[in-house]
């Protein structure tokens, strides 16, 4: 396409962006897609685009001042977020972050996920500007923010603690970022509304926060985060203080919500069922590291540590030593006196490794059941304790003396294929697997 | 019955007193010989009308709010970093704040006297440092300075507890929004700090205006406040009646500070 007939956008200096899209514009209200006959943005209008706010002193005052000036209806500014070897270390000897490296796309939804204390908050403090880390830099569409005070750099956080502030109504809660921007008077009462309206609390403006329930709170919170439509949004387990009803709906709600506006969004949790559902991507944090970075589905499948195996669902892992191919190009692997048929793997003969067996990728067959012939793990094995779920049956199978392997089967499933056969302690029964679901853990 | 012993004491050693006090200032002064029973309130008039008794009223208001606001000024700062520091400095910073409450007063006062007098140690570093001596020693502002060293600590300890109730999430969730130090404070610390800096200062205040000792040496017989006015009263003119309608003079304004505040405090937390 020639340059002339695309979009131009002149940002003075001799700057000129072509290949406008909806954020660029939005900087300048006027300048409509359509006014423009715009195609999509490139990536490389975008670096030019922060190059150049970054080259006027403060990159993010300027983009802030020119979002000020319009009533930018539109979606966020979504940045990418860039986090570059992050390391920090508490007073008190803690490491709470170490070479932490991470780059977040534009409109993404990636969650931290790890235990309790393995640096999760600290990171998003971070990003926001309340903590400086001891090393490393932060990166928004790569403007270097790492020295920003956190009052310049555009982020909406939602605490966990919510931190409404509690002398002020919900109105005045919600309405504070923009009030900081100097947005207008009744452009703020249109937005509250607007927000209000968006996130189901029409009419509670004038309530003080403990006056709601912690639901509403916490709404409130989000509201209030993501009414400056900021370039990213953090949030630090949100759901952790709600009831497990809405704590589901309001997870779809979040999940909603940041697609409908498109905001960069981190999301701190130590659920895994959470991170695994509302994520486009997850990082499996473990002492302020990065232990795995991948899709829920990458996560589940293909854990690159120990630690990910066992943070992320239910997991049978095995310590054993791989031996020779077999024909059908997978790997044996002797774990006690037991044979197993692992996925294939270039570790050479002998060498030991960790397998994991998901508990829902083992079938359950009664003993002379000959669908059990078609997986290459089968072995005769012992029910030591059957657990009735509803949905499902959770079973601690003995498959050898020192082999206990978690299963979880359908409840349906069972009826069916092994008719009306409800699992007891005690029973004998067939178990068996793909090699495929048996995947090799590379050893850390 | 528990309750016995505390209640007999809190009678016996101040409502007792405070009640012969009471007594005592609407009886009549005899030149010479102390006082005749009387039920007049010459002693009360008496003040009201004389221009130099208001003066003094006025200069120990002034001195206690002052104090207030000098302590207020330099203790918040102070108490946000009690109230923000972890353990090690924490208890750091609270022995630093009350080392002036252990020391006895008599000390404290000479030593300011030292540091402030003509020759002093504050004059002595001016003139060093070729600038002008101020008088210091047996002023107003000298005064200030000194109570203000006692008073901070009670101002400090009553907001720390205000401050630590103040979750440091508020503070950066303000921040997060687009609110400057400054704005923060405005719009976060100060509103829900309110009532520790309104019940902390009333309490300096409140401790000010019945200061005796301080003022009598730091301020001597220039500064003279209403508690030193009462002592020279008592026992320089020996007019006891007007020394007790002095007292209970000093007294009704604490009680009626004491109760605005209370009814400003519960108005507050209503809203
Ligand atoms: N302000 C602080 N001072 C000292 N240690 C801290 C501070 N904040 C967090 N820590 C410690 O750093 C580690 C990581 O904390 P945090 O980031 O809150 O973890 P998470 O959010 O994953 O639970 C923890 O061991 C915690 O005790
Ligand atoms: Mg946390």
């Amino acid at each position: 396409m020639p340059d002339t007939a695309r979009g131009k956008l002149d940002l003075g200096n001799g700057v000129s962006i072509g290949n406008l899209t909806q954020w660029q514009t939005s900087l300048d209200p006027s300048l409509t897609p359509e006014r423009l006959g715009l195609g999509a943005r490139t990536q490389s209008d975008r670096s030019r685009l922060s190059r150049w706010f970054s080259k006027q002193g403060n990159g993010y005052n300027t983009l802030r001042r020119r979002l000020r000036q319009g009533v930018h209806e539109g979606s966020a500014v979504p940045a990418d977020i860039e986090l570059r070897r992050i390391s920090k270390r508490y007073g008190t000897g803690v490491v709470a972050a170490d070479e932490f490296s991470l780059r977040i796309l534009p409109g993404e939804l990636i969650s931290l996920l790890g235990p309790s204390g393995c640096g999760k908050t600290t990171m998003l403090r971070i990003i926001a500007g309340f903590v400086m880390p001891d090393a490393g830099s932060v990166l928004f569409s790569d403007a270097d923010v790492t020295d920003a005070p956190a009052n310049r750099r555009d982020v909406g956080m939602l605490f966990q603690s919510y931190a409404l502030f509690p002398h002020m109504t919900v109105e005045a809660n919600i309405a504070y970022g923009l009030r900081m921007r100097g947005v207008t008077k009744p452009e703020i009462r249109r937005r509250v509304e607007q927000v209000l309206e968006q996130v189901r609390l029409d009419g509670m403006g004038q309530r003080y926060p403990r006056q709601l329930s912690g639901g509403q709170q916490q709404r409130v919170a989000l509201a209030r985060a993501i009414i400056i439509r900021p370039s990213a949004l953090l949030l630090d387990e949100p759901l952790s203080n709600l009831d497990a009803n809405l704590r589901h709906e309001m997870r779809a709600e979040i999940r909603q919500i940041q697609q409908r506006l498109g905001i960069t969004t981190i999301f701190v949790t130590h659920d895994q069922e959470e991170a695994l559902t509302i994520s486009d991507r997850i990082v499996v944090m473990n002492r302020g590291r990065a232990e795995q970075i991948g899709s829920p589905v990458d996560i589940y499948r293909t854990p690159k540590s120990l630690f990910v195996a066992q943070f992320i669902g239910e997991a049978n892992i095995f310590r054993g030593s791989i031996l020779g191919r077999t024909e059908r190009g997978t790997r044996s692997f002797a774990l006690d006196d037991l044979r197993l048929e692992v996925e294939n793997t270039a570790a050479p003969d002998g060498s030991t490794a960790a397998i994991l067996v998901r508990p829902e990728s083992v079938h359950v067959f009664a003993p002379e059941d000959s669908r059990g012939e078609a997986y290459p793990n089968r072995f005769p094995a012992t029910i030591e304790a059957a657990f009735y779920l509803g949905p499902s049956v959770s079973l601690r199978i003995r498959i050898a003396r020192n082999v206990l392997l978690h299963v979880t089967q359908p409840a349906e499933s069972l009826g069916s294929t092994l008719s009306s056969y409800v699992p007891r302690q005690g029973d004998a029964v067939m178990v068996a697997w793909q090699a495929t679901a048996s995947r090799l853990i590379p050893s850390s | 019955m528990l309750l016995l012993p505390g209640l007999a004491l809190l009678f016996g050693v101040f409502l007792a007193p405070l009640g012969i006090t009471l007594r005592y200032s609407f009886n009549r002064f005899v030149p010479g010989g102390l006082q005749e029973p009387a039920f007049v309130l010459d002693n009360y008039v008496r003040f009201i009308l004389d221009p130099y008794y208001a003066a003094v009223l006025l200069r120990t208001l002034a001195i206690g709010a002052g104090v207030a606001l000098v302590a207020l000024l330099l203790g918040y700062p102070l108490a946000y970093a009690v109230a923000r520091s972890r353990s090690r400095w924490r208890a750091l910073l609270i022995a630093a704040t009350l080392i002036p409450l252990m020391t006895s007063v008599v000390v404290r006062s000479y030593g300011w006297t030292i540091l402030l007098s003509n020759s002093g140690v504050i004059n002595g570093a001016l003139a060093s440092l070729g600038l002008p001596r101020v008088k210091l020693l047996y002023t107003m502002t000298g005064v200030v300075l000194s109570l203000t060293q006692v008073m901070m600590p009670f101002l400090v300890l009553t907001l720390v507890g205000v401050l630590q109730n103040i979750s440091r999430d508020l503070e950066d969730a303000a921040r997060g929004l687009g609110a400057g130090r400054w704005r923060v404070f405005r719009d976060i610390l100060l509103p829900l700090s309110l009532p520790g800096i309104a019940a902390g200062s009333f309490l300096v205040f409140a401790l000010t205006i019945s200061a005796f000792a301080t003022p009598r040496l730091v301020g001597g017989a220039s500064v003279e406040v209403m508690a030193t006015m009462i002592y020279d009263q008592v026992l320089s003119a020996l007019n006891w009646p007007f020394a007790s309608a002095t007292s209970i003079i000093l007294l009704a304004i604490v009680l009626v500070l004491t109760i605005v505040e209370g009814r400003m405090l519960r108005t507050r937390s209503a809203a």
